[in-house]
């Protein structure tokens, strides 16, 4: 809050949160966070454990429906689309602990990511109808090409049950990126990746942003990567925001070294 | 997660053993056959099942229909639990609503071929109903509410006699060849019921890839992350219960063509349970599978018949409990395994998922493919 940060200027927000209260039993989960995020920039979503970065996360990909407050995408109220409507609305997400599915190759969980651009429903395809094959033919050349993007070429007839961490972790972006969404949601892309792979995912996530004018919304707990590709952080502490701004204000900001850091940095 | 496995295991005869039954646990990949191969293999099975029953003899025609009759059975029931992970204990219900439909119908009156598309419609109808309730259940819970459902059936159609004759079933005399065929009944029936089981085959390899099978395989993975990507799942699932109950439909029609009689006591909880192990001997989630695991169903009786009556349940049973624990992946899985080593050697144009085929990737040899499988 120190700082306020406006460098977009004149933009509406993109991704608006405003007073968002969840609880669970007698656990306050979400205490009326706020924040905005505006498009194609990169909004880093730190805290400590328990701050209610993934609770937010589920609130905003419709898992989770907050108590109170309101969530808004380009003008439209979130809250009231259901878990199987966000993909339509430009939202892609990531899982914290991947969202992969196991039996499918890598090809195949990244083409499922197109599901709700596509069309061919149960008839059509049990007709094999030329259509059917045509928007298939699409979707596959497209995945390739999003899979040669991240180096991931090599594995796309691989079972993605089995495979590295760190290469899941791609596969699940690549899935993500399948959906040609407008707000692109990670739940710590870096978590079990080593240095090397973190700065080049960082760059990736970056390029991504750039090429595609994609808004990002970014929960990591690697404090280079975030400060260093983020426009925007928020800190969330017991499900209150602590601070908002940019990077460099947010990391210099006292209530966060308290909280976050716990006094050591 | 291989690794862990294979060290483990340890050294020794024991290690060994332990290591293979690990291998039989794990699961394959489609395998990855050149188009040409896969309609030849295709044209080919179907060119020689359509010949075969002018030379055998009438009750191996009964046989083999009856093989089909299950294969289709197998095929539906595997979209359902195989590939969209729904649990029926129950689709022997569907399988007598599809013979009674036909039963009764051709009593009144109807051609027989007439009353295969009714019977689908009712199937699916009846499919869709029951797959709604199904949608508040998960796993266990969906098992044992199918479970009732197979188990009141004969009952069901007992009360119902004003329709179903109760106790005392339904005989015809249907399906005759037409005359310029010159074919037998026993023949004429076989060929219905492979043009029957072809289809299905067709149906279900279009339903169970591309996009619509992806979203089946989602929903059994992980329903939450499908549903984020825009799959309703409610709609997935309810829509692949009334197909496969279609499919079981067919089933039971065209088993009223090769065995013409009905009765109650055909389409109990034996019936039902022999359904569930056609799908998990033969391969969860496979098509072929369905095949394997029908020939095991038709068989295992005959086999067994001599031995006491009862004993084909509990050869179900076991098979049941052996291939859960050690080949949870069928006899459609070992073929996989097996068959793989050839077929990725096979030189052709490959179908669009093909890793071989991948107009990105240059150059990649199946000596360095076979090194990453080895390897990872």
């Amino acid at each position: 809050m120190a700082e306020s940060t406006t460098r977009g200027g004149s933009a509406e927000p993109f991704l608006s949160v405003r007073d968002v209260h969840l609880r669970f039993g007698g656990v306050t989960a979400l205490d009326g966070p706020s924040f905005d995020l505006r498009r194609g920039e990169i909004c880093g979503l730190i805290g400590p454990n328990g701050a209610g970065k993934t609770t937010l996360f589920n609130c905003i990909s419709r898992l989770y429906q907050p108590d109170s407050g309101s969530i808004t995408l380009a003008g439209v109220d979130l809250l009231g689309l259901r878990t199987e409507q966000i993909a339509s609305a430009g939202i892609a997400r990531t899982f914290q602990n991947l969202g992969l599915f196991g039996s499918m190759t890598v090809l195949e969980n990244v083409l499922a990511g197109g599901y709700h651009r596509t069309r061919s429903g149960f008839g059509p395809s049990g007709l094999g109808l030329p259509l059917v094959r045509r928007e298939e033919r699409k979707e596959v050349a497209a995945a390739r090409e999003l899979l040669a993007d991240l180096g991931l070429s090599d594995v796309s007839d691989k079972l993605a049950a089995g495979l590295p961490y760190g290469t899941l972790k791609r596969v699940e972006l690549a899935r993500a990126l399948m959906a040609s969404p407008e707000l692109l949601m990670l739940d710590e892309p870096a978590n079990g990746l080593i240095h090397e792979e973190v700065l080049e995912l960082a760059g990736t996530i970056r390029r991504l942003c750039d090429e595609r004018g994609l808004s990002v919304l970014l929960v990591e707990h690697h404090m280079a990567m975030v400060m260093s590709v983020s426009d925007q952080v928020v800190v969330l502490n017991l499900g209150r925001k602590i601070a908002d701004g940019r990077p460099d204000a947010v990391r210099s900001d006292p209530a966060v070294i308290e909280a976050y850091l716990g006094g050591a940095a | 997660m291989s690794d862990e496995r294979r060290t483990s295991g340890g050294m020794g005869a024991f290690g060994a053993v332990r290591q293979q039954l690990a291998r039989l646990r794990e699961p394959h990949a489609p395998l990855d056959a050149p188009t040409w191969l896969r309609v030849a293999t295709f044209c080919l099975v179907a060119g020689v099942a359509a010949l075969l029953p002018l030379y055998v003899q009438p009750y191996v025609n009964f046989d083999l229909s009856m093989v089909m009759i299950y294969a289709i059975v197998g095929m539906g029931l595997n979209l359902l639990t195989g590939f969209n992970g729904q649990i029926s204990l129950g689709h022997s219900a569907f399988f007598a609503t599809g013979a009674y439909v036909a039963a009764v119908a051709i009593q009144d009156g109807w051609h027989y071929l007439a009353v295969l598309p009714v019977a689908v419609v009712v199937t699916f109808v009846l499919g869709y109903l029951f797959g709604l309730p199904a949608l508040r259940l998960q796993g266990l819970q969906l098992a044992l509410v199918t479970l009732a459902l197979a188990i009141v059936t004969p009952s069901a159609i007992k009360r119902l006699d004003d329709f179903t004759k109760g106790q005392e079933g339904i005989n015809l005399y249907t399906a005759q060849p037409p005359e310029w065929t010159g074919l037998e009944r026993d023949q004429w029936v076989y060929l219905l019921c492979l043009v029957g089981v072809l289809v299905a085959w067709i149906l279900t390899r279009r339903l169970s890839t591309g996009r619509i099978g992806r979203s089946l395989v989602a929903v059994r993975d992980n329903e939450t992350v499908a549903r984020t990507l825009g799959v309703r799942s409610s709609r997935t699932k309810t829509m692949v219960f009334a197909i496969s109950a279609a499919y079981t439909g067919v089933g039971g029609v065209l088993y009223v063509y090769v065995v013409q009689f009905v009765g109650p006591d055909s389409f109990g909880l034996v019936m039902a349970i022999a359904f569930i192990s056609l799908i998990v001997v033969g391969g969860l989630g496979t098509i072929s599978g369905a095949v394997f695991g029908a020939f095991f169903i038709t068989y295992v009786p005959e086999w067994t018949a001599g031995i006491n009556q009862a004993a084909a349940g509990m050869v179900y049973g076991l098979s049941l409990i052996i291939f859960m624990f050690v080949m949870p992946f069928g006899i459609a899985g070992l073929a996989r395994a097996a068959l793989r080593p050839v077929v990725d050697r096979v030189p052709g144009k490959r179908g669009l998922l093909s890793g071989q085929g991948a107009p990105t990737v240059g150059g990649r040899s199946a000596a360095v493919d076979e090194e990453e499988l080895v390897g990872s």
